[in-house]
This record gives C-alpha cells, sequence and structure tokens, in this order.
C-alpha cells in the first residue's frame, strides 16, 4: 500500500465507528506509521545514491534525514515516528492513543510524505498526482 | 434534639457540674427557642424538657444500574455506562478526554444540580459544560436499584439554549408516576453529609482549607442538634450583651446632657449614673419625682416657699370681730367679779338653811337680834337668784373671752423653717421673715383691754404679713417653674434611658449563666465530636496502612478541634517515628491517600443511603506500590458497596488483574465527534488478539489495510504478554515496584522487552531466538514473522497469524509463570 492508502485507511477507522471497536487507537496508530515508514523509504529509494539507506534501521534513517531534507521536515518526522513507535508498544499501564493525539499524528504524517515527495527528484506535483 | 444526644449531655451534666441556672438554659436550649426563649422569660417550666422522640425517616438505600449521559461535556450521542447493582468494584478506564469523567461529573450533576469541583472554576470553564459536538439534547440520568421501592429512573435534562443551573429534574419508580425533582429520593441531607462522589481534584483540594476538611467530617457525625443549641444560647448571650451595651453606649451623652443642666436634680442623677455601681432606681426617681426622689435642696426649699400660706381675709376679720365682742362682753359683765357674786350666793343660801334649820332669830354672824325672819328669808332668796345670774353672765363672757383668744393665737404660726434660709434665685425670703416675725410678736394681755389690743395687733400686722409672703411664693413658684422647664426634657430623657437600662440589665443578668452554659456546651460538643469521630479515624488508620506501602508516615489520632473560623482538623502524624506537621511532610500521593483514607470510611458509613461510591482518578500522583494498595482497599469496600473507579490509564485494572481482585474492567473511548463508547475491557493480551481476530472476521476492512495492521496488534499482544510476565516475575522475586517499571519503560523495543522477560537483562536481546527455539520452533518463528510484520505488513494467512500469536502468549505465560 502506498503511504496516501495507508492515511486514508487509517482515517477511515477513526471515523467509522463500525470497524473495530475500541480496537481502533491503536490500529490507527499503526498504520500512519506505516504510512510514514512507507513515504522514507520511498524517499531513499528514489534516487539511487540513497536506495541503500532504506535497508537501515529506522533510527539510522531518521538521523540521516536532515542532510538530505529541511531540518525542521527531518525534526518533525523524528519525533512524530518516536511518537508512533511509542503508541505502536506495550507500554505499561499506558492506554491506547486518544482521538486528539492520532488526528495530530495523521496530519503530521500527511504533511511530511508531502514535503519527502516534493523532494524527490524530477517530481512534481504532476507527478505526485500521478502515482495517487 | 435526638435521644442519644440528649442522654450525653444529661450523663455528662452528672460528671461535669454545672451552676442550676445556666443547667436549666442549657436543657432549654437543648430542647427548641421557643424553650430557651420562656426560660429566660422566668418560666421556671421548661417546655417540653424531655423532648419526644424524633422520627427518623431513614432515606432510601439505592444501587446504580445504569448511567446515560448526551449533550453533556465530553459525551455528545448518548452514551450509557451500565453497571451490576450490587456490591462489587468495577474501573472505567479511560484516557483523559475519553468522556468518562462526563459519567463521574454526570451523576453528581444529576443528584445535586452542582459539581463541586467546579465551584472554585471560572465561569468560562463552567460555561464549557454543554459538548460542542453535540450541544442538544441535554441530558443525564441513572437507572437506579432503591431498596424496598425497585427499580427507579432519575432524570435530568436541559432545554435548547439553557444556562446550566437552568435544569429540570425528575425521578420516576418503576410503575409509578413520574415526581418532578428528586425529592421522592429523600436524599437532599444525605448527600450533603455523605457525598458519594470524589474526584481527584477534590482529592488534591481535602487538606487546602482546613474548615472545609472539618465540615465534611463534623457532619458525618451528627452532632447539628448541639451546635443548633450553642447557637441557641449564644443568640440569647448576644442580644442580651448587645442590648446593655446600648444602653451603656448612650449614657456618655446622657451625661452630658445632664451636666448641661444647671439644676441639683441633675447632679444627683449624675451622681447616681456615674458611680461604677451605678443606681438606676435612683436616679428615675429622681427624673420621675417619685416618693424617694423628693429633692432636698434649692428645689424642695422653692417649692416649700411657693405653698407658703397665711390666714385668710375672712378669718383674720373673723377673728379681730370675735376679740372685740369678747372684750365688749367682759365689760358688760362686771369685769371679774362674777366670783365674788357666786361666793355670796354661797354665804346666803348657807344662812337660809341655817334659818330653815333653827327658824328665826338673830344673826348668826353680826348677831343682831331678830335679824332672821320670814322677809328676810324672801328677800334673801331672790338676792341668791340675782347673784347667781349674775355670776354666770361673768362666766360666760370670760368663756367666750378665752375662747377668742386661742382662737387668735392659733392664727400665730411659728416661723417656717423655709422662710429661714437663704435667698433662693429671685425668692427673697427677708421681707416676708420680716413680716412673720412682727406678726407673731404681739401682746398677749388679760381682760377685755388685752383682747381689744390683739385685734388691734392682727388688724395691723396681717396686711403686711399676707402682701409679703404672697410675694414671695409667687416669686419662688415662677423660679420653680423656670428650673422645672429646663429639666423636665432632660428629666425625660433619663427616665426613659432609666427604664431601658432597666430592662437591659435584668436581661443581661442572664448573661453569665449563659456564657457558662455555652462553654460547657462547646466542651462537651468537642468530647461527643471526637468520641464518635473515633471509630472514622480507625479505619482511616486502617486504610492508610494499606495505602502507605513504603511510605515512612503513620497516621495517628484525628481530632477536630476550634470553632467557627479556626475548626480545624488535626490529623497526628509521625514521620520515622517522631511526630511532625501532617502535610509538610508528605508527597502529593500521600496526601491523595491520606485524603482517600479519610473519604472512604465516610463515604461507606452505615448510616449513608448510598450503596454506591464513585471515585474518579484516585491514582493520579500515586506510585505504583500505592496504587496495589488501594487495589486491596478498594477490594474491602466493594465488599459491601458498589465502588465505581474511574481512572485515566492501566495502573489500577492491572493491579487488580495481577492481584486476582475480582472487578468489572470497562474501557472508555471517544471517537471523532464526540462518539463515546464504553464496552468491557478484555486484559490487555486478550483484548489485542480480540481485536485482532475481529479485523481479520471484518468483511467491510480493506484486505490490504488488515494486512497491514493485524501483525502490529499481534505483536502488541505478544509484548504485553512479555511484560506482564516480567512484571509477575520480578516482583515476586521481592524488587522494588519503581525499579521494575523503571527497566519496562527502558526494553523500549520488542526484542529488548522480550529479552527482559526471558533474561532478566533487555541487552541479551540476540539470544531471544536461541531461546524461543529452544522453547518450540514455532515460537521462534512466530516472534520473527510478527516483528517484520508489524513494520511493512504480513503476507499470508492473517487468521493463522493470530492464533500463532495467541499460543505464543500461551507459551510466555507458561514458561514465564
Amino acid at each position: 500500500m502506498t503511504p496516501a492508502e495507508l492515511l486514508t485507511a487509517a482515517r477511515g477507522l477513526l471515523e467509522k465507528p463500525a470497524i473495530a471497536p475500541g480496537g481502533w487507537p491503536r490500529m490507527v496508530a499503526l498504520l500512519t506509521r506505516q504510512a510514514l515508514e512507507r513515504s522514507l523509504s520511498e524517499f531513499w529509494e528514489a534516487r539511487p545514491a540513497t536506495a541503500g539507506l532504506s535497508q537501515c534501521s529506522r533510527k539510522s534513517q531518521l538521523a540521516c534525514l536532515p542532510f538530505y531534507i529541511d531540518v525542521r521536515v527531518a525534526r518533525e518526522a523524528a519525533y512524530v515516528w518516536a511518537a508512533l513507535s511509542d503508541a505502536c508498544h506495550y507500554h505499561a499501564y499506558e492506554l491506547a492513543p486518544t482521538v486528539g493525539e492520532l488526528t495530530g499524528w495523521l496530519n503530521a504524517v500527511a504533511g511530511l510524505t508531502q514535503s519527502m515527495r516534493d523532494k524527490v527528484p524530477g517530481s512534481s506535483s504532476h507527478g505526485r498526482l500521478r502515482s495517487e | 434534639m435526638d435521644d442519644a444526644l440528649l442522654g450525653l449531655v444529661l450523663a455528662r451534666l452528672d460528671d461535669v457540674p454545672l451552676a442550676e441556672e445556666a443547667a436549666s438554659l442549657l436543657l432549654a436550649a437543648c430542647d427548641s427557642d421557643a424553650s430557651l426563649s420562656a426560660r429566660l422569660g422566668g418560666e421556671s417550666q421548661v417546655v417540653g424538657e424531655r423532648p419526644g422522640e424524633r422520627v427518623a425517616s431513614e432515606p432510601a438505600g439505592a444501587y446504580l444500574r445504569a448511567i446515560s449521559v448526551s449533550g453533556f461535556r465530553g459525551v455528545g450521542p448518548s452514551a450509557t455506562l451500565e453497571l451490576e447493582p450490587g456490591p462489587g468494584l468495577t474501573l472505567a478506564v479511560g484516557r483523559n478526554g475519553s468522556g468518562k469523567s462526563s459519567f463521574a461529573d454526570g451523576l453528581e450533576v444529576l443528584l445535586t444540580g452542582d459539581l463541586k469541583r467546579w465551584q472554585d472554576l471560572s465561569a468560562v470553564w463552567q460555561d464549557g459544560w454543554r459538548n460542542l459536538h453535540v450541544p442538544d439534547p441535554a441530558r443525564i440520568s441513572a437507572e437506579l436499584l432503591v431498596e424496598d421501592a425497585g427499580p427507579a429512573t432519575a432524570e435530568r435534562t436541559w432545554g435548547s439554549g439553557a444556562v446550566f443551573a437552568d435544569s429540570h429534574s425528575t425521578v420516576q419508580f418503576a410503575g409509578k408516576k413520574r415526581a418532578a425533582g428528586l425529592d421522592l429520593l429523600g436524599w437532599r441531607e444525605a448527600l450533603a453529609t455523605y457525598r458519594p462522589f470524589l474526584s481527584h481534584s477534590e482529592l488534591e483540594a481535602f487538606f487546602n482549607g482546613p474548615s472545609r476538611l472539618y465540615d465534611l467530617l463534623s457532619s458525618v457525625l451528627g452532632l447539628e442538634d448541639l451546635t443548633t443549641a450553642e447557637k441557641r444560647l449564644s443568640a440569647a448571650r448576644k442580644e442580651r450583651k448587645a442590648g446593655l451595651d446600648e444602653v451603656n453606649k448612650d449614657l456618655p451623652d446622657l451625661l452630658g446632657r445632664l451636666a448641661s443642666v444647671d439644676d441639683e436634680r441633675a447632679r444627683s442623677c449624675q451622681e447616681a449614673l456615674i458611680s461604677r455601681k451605678r443606681d438606676v432606681d435612683r436616679a428615675l426617681a429622681i427624673a420621675t419625682g417619685g416618693p424617694s426622689g423628693q429633692p432636698e435642696g434649692e428645689i424642695g426649699r422653692l417649692r416649700q416657699l411657693s405653698q407658703l400660706m397665711v390666714p385668710s381675709q375672712e378669718e383674720v376679720n373673723g377673728v379681730v370681730t370675735a376679740l372685740r365682742a369678747a372684750a365688749d362682753a367682759l365689760d358688760e359683765s362686771g369685769g371679774s367679779e362674777a366670783g365674788q357674786a357666786l361666793a355670796l350666793a354661797g354665804l346666803l343660801s348657807s344662812a337660809l338653811d341655817h334659818y330653815h334649820a333653827h327658824g328665826a332669830g338673830a344673826c348668826p354672824v353680826c348677831g343682831r337680834a331678830a335679824a332672821l325672819d320670814e322677809a328676810w328669808s324672801d328677800q334673801t332668796e331672790r338676792q341668791i337668784d340675782r347673784l347667781q345670774r349674775q355670776a354666770s353672765a361673768a362666766r360666760e363672757a370670760q368663756t367666750k373671752a378665752n375662747g377668742t383668744r386661742s382662737a387668735a393665737r392659733e392664727l400665730f404660726l411659728p416661723m417656717p423653717a423655709a422662710l429661714t434660709g437663704p435667698q433662693v434665685g429671685a425668692a427673697d425670703p427677708g421681707p416676708a421673715r420680716a413680716a412673720w416675725d412682727s406678726w407673731i410678736k404681739h401682746a398677749d394681755e388679760e381682760g377685755p383691754d388685752g383682747l381689744r389690743m390683739l385685734a388691734d395687733h392682727i388688724e395691723q400686722a396681717w396686711p403686711p404679713l399676707s402682701q409679703a409672703v404672697t410675694a414671695l411664693a409667687s416669686t419662688a413658684e415662677a423660679e420653680l417653674r423656670a428650673r422645672e422647664d429646663l429639666w423636665a426634657p432632660v428629666a425625660a430623657e433619663v427616665a426613659a434611658w432609666c427604664k431601658r437600662a432597666e430592662d437591659a440589665e435584668t436581661a443581661a443578668q442572664a448573661v453569665p449563666a449563659l456564657q457558662a452554659a455555652i462553654t460547657w456546651l462547646k466542651n462537651a460538643t468537642d468530647d461527643i465530636r471526637n468520641a464518635r469521630l473515633a471509630p472514622l479515624g480507625d479505619e482511616a488508620r486502617a486504610i492508610w496502612a494499606q495505602l502507605r506501602q513504603e511510605s515512612n508516615v503513620d497516621l495517628g489520632a484525628i481530632r477536630l478541634s476550634g470553632s467557627g473560623n479556626r475548626r480545624q482538623v488535626d490529623v497526628k502524624v509521625t514521620v520515622d517515628g517522631s511526630p511532625g506537621a501532617a502535610l509538610g511532610v508528605m508527597s502529593q500521593g500521600e496526601v491523595n491517600a491520606l485524603a482517600l483514607s479519610i473519604f472512604l470510611p465516610r463515604a461507606t458509613m452505615p448510616s449513608s443511603p448510598f450503596r454506591f461510591l464513585v471515585i474518579d482518578d484516585p491514582v493520579q500522583a500515586m506510585d505504583p506500590a500505592k496504587v496495589e494498595g488501594l487495589a486491596r482497599v478498594l477490594e474491602h469496600v466493594a465488599g459491601s458497596r458498589q465502588v465505581l473507579v474511574f481512572t485515566h490509564d492501566d495502573r489500577l485494572p492491572e493491579a487488580v488483574r495481577r492481584l486476582g481482585i475480582p472487578a468489572r474492567i470497562l474501557e472508555v473511548t471517544r471517537r471523532p465527534g464526540s462518539v463515546v463508547e464504553v464496552r468491557p475491557a478484555l486484559a490487555p493480551v486478550e483484548r489485542l488478539l480480540k481485536d485482532a481476530g475481529d479485523l481479520c472476521a471484518d468483511p467491510d476492512l480493506p484486505e490490504d489495510v488488515a494486512a497491514q495492521v493485524v501483525p502490529g496488534l499481534c505483536r502488541l499482544a505478544v509484548e504485553a504478554a512479555f511484560t506482564e510476565a516480567i512484571r509477575r516475575q520480578q516482583l515476586r522475586a521481592g524488587r522494588r515496584h519503581a525499579d521494575v517499571e523503571a527497566d519496562i519503560e527502558a526494553a523500549d523495543t520488542f526484542t529488548k522487552r522480550a529479552a527482559l522477560a526471558l533474561f532478566g537483562d533487555a541487552s541479551k536481546g540476540g539470544d531471544v531466538l536461541r531461546r524461543l527455539n529452544a522453547w518450540h520452533r514455532s515460537a521462534a518463528d512466530t516472534y520473527q514473522a510478527l516483528n517484520k510484520g508489524a513494520h511493512d505488513g504480513h503476507r499470508g494467512s492473517l487468521r493463522s497469524l493470530v492464533s500463532q500469536a495467541r499460543q505464543l502468549t500461551e507459551t510466555i505465560g507458561g514458561k514465564l509463570p
């Protein structure tokens, strides 16, 4: 699934009560994190020089990101990924994330996906439309 | 007053003596306002000194069956929290903002019409009570199961656009008509006394206002009747003291007025009122001119002068005429010869007797022969008769002369004392004194001439006397009136003040007795209150003993002390054995625990009609060890009460599960649009596996989405199984709660968590696969499939992935018990 598809699925789960009663917050978090990770992979694979990075650990990938994209975008990507990872691991005593948190992460990842795609060489808004 | 309290008061009167008057006032105050007034009014028969028993209406006891909320705070479309109506523990777990507190707050608002923890908040905050997404209808209802009455529904609704305070409440018992208001439940007083709600912010505020905590505790002790009696006594004392103060406050003014009047009565009044032991009676007598208030000085003399009298003109004329007539009569009767005539008549009578006895013959006196014969006898008899008449006329004239003389003497009254004094104002007694002097200085000689001289004196001396005395009397009268005009208004003021002072002084006589009764009752109330508080304190200590866990604070006696604005709760604590100030040394968590220790016994008193107890977020700021203690305390309380606890994280549910405490755990979540869902919560591993299984079976979920999500949920389930194993094993080994939790948090990847579970060491991630392989080959395979699938999705049967994950969690449970 493409990052956009993953995000759409996440939004669907968040807003559609019938699916996965109760379990949806973690599922939304899982899908959102996957969207972010998929965007990262696509970002690296779009250039031969960085294609190998997509095989590294996510932490390494996020550490390299500032060298290839605006520092603020990179910093936000690292922050959102950490938060999503937190939500996707079992933490003692912590309950599933709230709607507010999930919505914030979804929007952040949508923005990050856009920023990273804009940086892909040869890519334009046309290209983005085509790939969607 | 209820009989139990009255009994305590009467028994204490035997041990702690109170003077008779004070004691009778005390008992009257214990009875009623009317009794106290009657007693203070001097009626010795106190009305109903032994009050009849008061029929206490026991409120209905109730459990909760459901709480439904819509359009209120975090809840949009109607959401219902269903409960088992009976003793037991229910945990409602939800993240902050999930809407769970809307149920807790909603129940309080439903039953009390208000929210305690809002009372200190700003209006802006309070105005946000309607749900933003679904503001209408705003409605809260609760299904109740009421003892001896069956199911009932209490409901509170707000009209569209209505403000918070403008709500409408009803209650309806099954099969009965719906009634407006909630009075049918009979909870009005009990809600204040036993308050079955406790929110986190209230817990924090518990110790902020010492007087508030005092009220919370003292209200359950049922001592209002004693307080009421004390209020009655205090009011009576205050009123009486105020009356006297008021009178005393006016005294300086009155004394000033008195000083401004130049009048001896004013001086006397001043004297009577100014001294330390003032004599209000005397001042009043002076002011009103009563018998004991007659002035002795100038006013008295003026009064005497004004009343001076002289004989009247007619009287004087009469006496003068009589004197002169008597003088003339004396002249006519021959002066004083009456005696001689009588003596001669006596001699002649004796001669006649001799003649009659011895017959005619010579004169026995001169011896003349034949002097006595018949002719002589006849002549002599006639002479005797003439002599006797002559004597009688003389005697009569003398008698008359004597009478008129004494009548004249009576005119000469001695000089009145008033005339002998000095001049008083314009009234100069000098001329009158001189006239009086000349008046009474008169010759008093016998005989007709004497009488005539007397008459002449009277005739001459009376006019100047009369003139001088009359003039003096009218001057004195005028002087008196002038002084009276100045004095009268002041006298009226004095009299009015004195009457008030007398009343106030009479009333104030009861003040010392009232004060004695008040002091006695205060001490009695303190002792009775603390005696009644003792069992509550014992229970609080027992709860604290469970909650304190690793705290070094020991809870001692809890006492209520002081009164009025200085009322407070003394909580004796010792820190590591040495006494300390309770709150200064305690952490926020400890303060919360202490507040809970006091709240729980109060809310679960047998006399409370509430069989339910709602606690919102008690675990904030509590460390894990205290949460475990709290779980045990709640288990105990839930043995006899329906305990509903709202909590924002999984600490309390985890402790409840780990300790095997029977409890229903509900999960509250909130979707966009304030759609709040409540459903039974499974243990985390079960929950996650069930979610994963449900996803596989959901035809609406796109397969590719499921392939992305299911592995993640399964990995979460396995991770949860590892985490539970870590906690289970390490806590059993005696490690500190906080250390275990820190280790778990530090193991922040799937592999680290597994290593911590398997080896007690998160850094041995490289050994995980080997150990799982040693358990079972499929365990290692599942582990790997989950780790990869969680990020990249799973290719293959999702259902079998879920069942593999379930197997792995069971293996973990079995291998790491």
